[in-house]
């Protein structure tokens, strides 16, 4: 059976840009999706510093409309869409939807917040977001089904995404904005690639984790089960 | 309880005697052993059961009979994980015990049962798995929270202030001053050195004014 799927990236930066990717070719390719519909929501434009750890075709341009055009062209089975705006608590309402799939791969801890809370907030939804240090990173997987939470959210167990003291991209000066840490492509990729894995994973029924942390220094991969908190 | 086999002990006997021993550990392949044979095999087996005891207790029940029981405990944090005999400590003590192998801080360790939030003065149980819950990560952070196998490859920021305050420290000290200055003057007396100075002193010199 041909299945609807809606899937919402936010954040196309080193994580993102990898995971719109690899998720496109899968429901481009995959028999088991109609027309499957891909939102790329970010707010941030492409810069020449980014090279080093993105693809994306023109710079100067917003992430999120240069990577449709570079996507388009590779994968007509999918239906994309762009929202070139940051994500806060006044938008997020509109961004993410009943029965969406969200992969969030944003690098603060305040918008993890405000789509984790939209999440708990609506009946249907899989949120899968990953991040990373320099060498290590981690991927949680919030699922909620008819209603019921199904794992715990982000912010259940992780009281610094709870209470984040970080700011958002539409919160920072253009000073904090060009401010970079030191990034690995490496890292990245593997951050994605534990991300696309729990979609895969999700997608064939077989969650049973709800955290899966990873480091590039040890080769090494743990996933962790926790019980539901209830509201 | 198993017991480590002491090599000497097992020189003293008998070859009939250490094959009797073997028998009775059930070791295959000994009755046409030679004598030293015989003994590294009592000895590897000894060393085994050791290793395999340390992994389990034995409790006694109301009864007064001996049980064995699972004293395993699985510990993560981060992507590193391990299995240790720690049933019966307390999670503090194991966070204590382990916060140099994890990378954890002992004073914030965040830790979780069987996926569920417990106080340090838990008690670990058989079976019981442990996680010391570490925080999501962020853009490029580096020295935080981290669990790596190389260990003191990364250090945490109050260890690198300290070292850096020890430095500042070091370098200001005056014997340490003087070597610098006579070690920089013997360098800057090596021909290959002044070549280069003065080869770059020309080049500004060739330079035209802006």
């Amino acid at each position: 059976m041909e299945e609807r799927v809606y899937v919402k990236v936010i954040g196309l930066g080193g994580i993102g840009s990898i995971v719109c990717d690899g998720l496109s070719r899968f429901l481009n390719f995959g028999k088991d999706f109609s027309y499957p519909r891909v939102t790329l929501i970010d707010g941030d434009k492409f810069e020449t510093k980014n090279h080093e750890r993105q693809n994306f075709i023109t710079e100067g341009e917003n992430k999120a409309k240069t990577k449709r055009d570079e996507l388009l062209t590779k994968f007509r089975n999918v239906v994309f869409f762009t929202e070139p705006v940051f994500v806060n608590r006044e938008n997020v309402s509109k961004l993410v939807e009943e029965k969406d799939i969200v992969m969030l791969c944003v690098d603060n801890h305040k918008t993890r917040k405000v789509v984790s809370d939209r999440c708990s907030d609506l009946n249907d939804v899989i949120l899968i977001s990953g991040g990373n240090e320099l060498e290590d990173g981690n991927v949680q997987i919030f699922v909620k089904k008819n209603g019921e939470k199904i794992t715990p959210s982000l912010t259940d167990y992780h009281k610094e995404l709870e209470n984040p003291d970080d700011k958002s991209p539409d919160e920072m000066s253009c000073e904090e904005l060009s401010k970079t840490e030191p990034q690995l492509y490496f890292t990245n990729l593997m951050a994605a690639a534990h991300m696309l894995a729990a979609f895969y994973n999700v997608w064939k029924g077989r969650l049973d984790f709800s955290e899966v942390y990873f480091d590039n220094a040890t080769m090494k991969a743990d996933s962790k089960v926790r019980k539901v908190k209830k509201s | 309880m198993a017991l480590k086999i002491n090599r000497e002990s097992l020189s003293e006997k008998t070859v009939a005697e250490l094959r009797e021993i073997c028998r009775k550990k059930n070791i295959p392949g000994m009755s046409k052993a030679r004598k030293d044979d015989i003994i590294d095999s009592l000895v590897d087996s000894s060393n085994t059961e050791v290793m395999y005891t340390e992994l389990r207790s034995t409790i006694t029940k109301d009864d007064g009979q001996i049980k064995d029981v699972e004293t395993t405990v699985h510990v993560s944090a981060g992507a590193a994980s391990m299995n240790q005999p720690l049933v019966g400590q307390t999670v503090g003590s194991v966070a204590e015990k382990f916060k140099h192998i994890l990378n954890i801080n002992a004073r914030d360790i965040n830790p979780l049962v069987n996926g569920r939030s417990v106080s340090e003065s838990y008690v670990l149980k058989s079976k019981d798995n442990l996680e010391f819950l570490k925080p999501a990560s962020k853009k490029g952070q580096e020295g935080g929270p981290k669990v790596s196998a190389l260990k003191g490859r990364k250090l945490s920021q109050e260890a690198k202030d300290k070292m850096s305050a020890a430095q500042k420290i070091a370098q200001n000290k005056p014997e340490v001053k003087a070597k610098k200055s006579a070690s920089l003057k013997i360098a800057m007396n090596k021909p290959e050195v002044k070549a280069k100075i003065s080869a770059k002193k020309k080049k500004v010199a060739e330079t035209p004014a802006a």
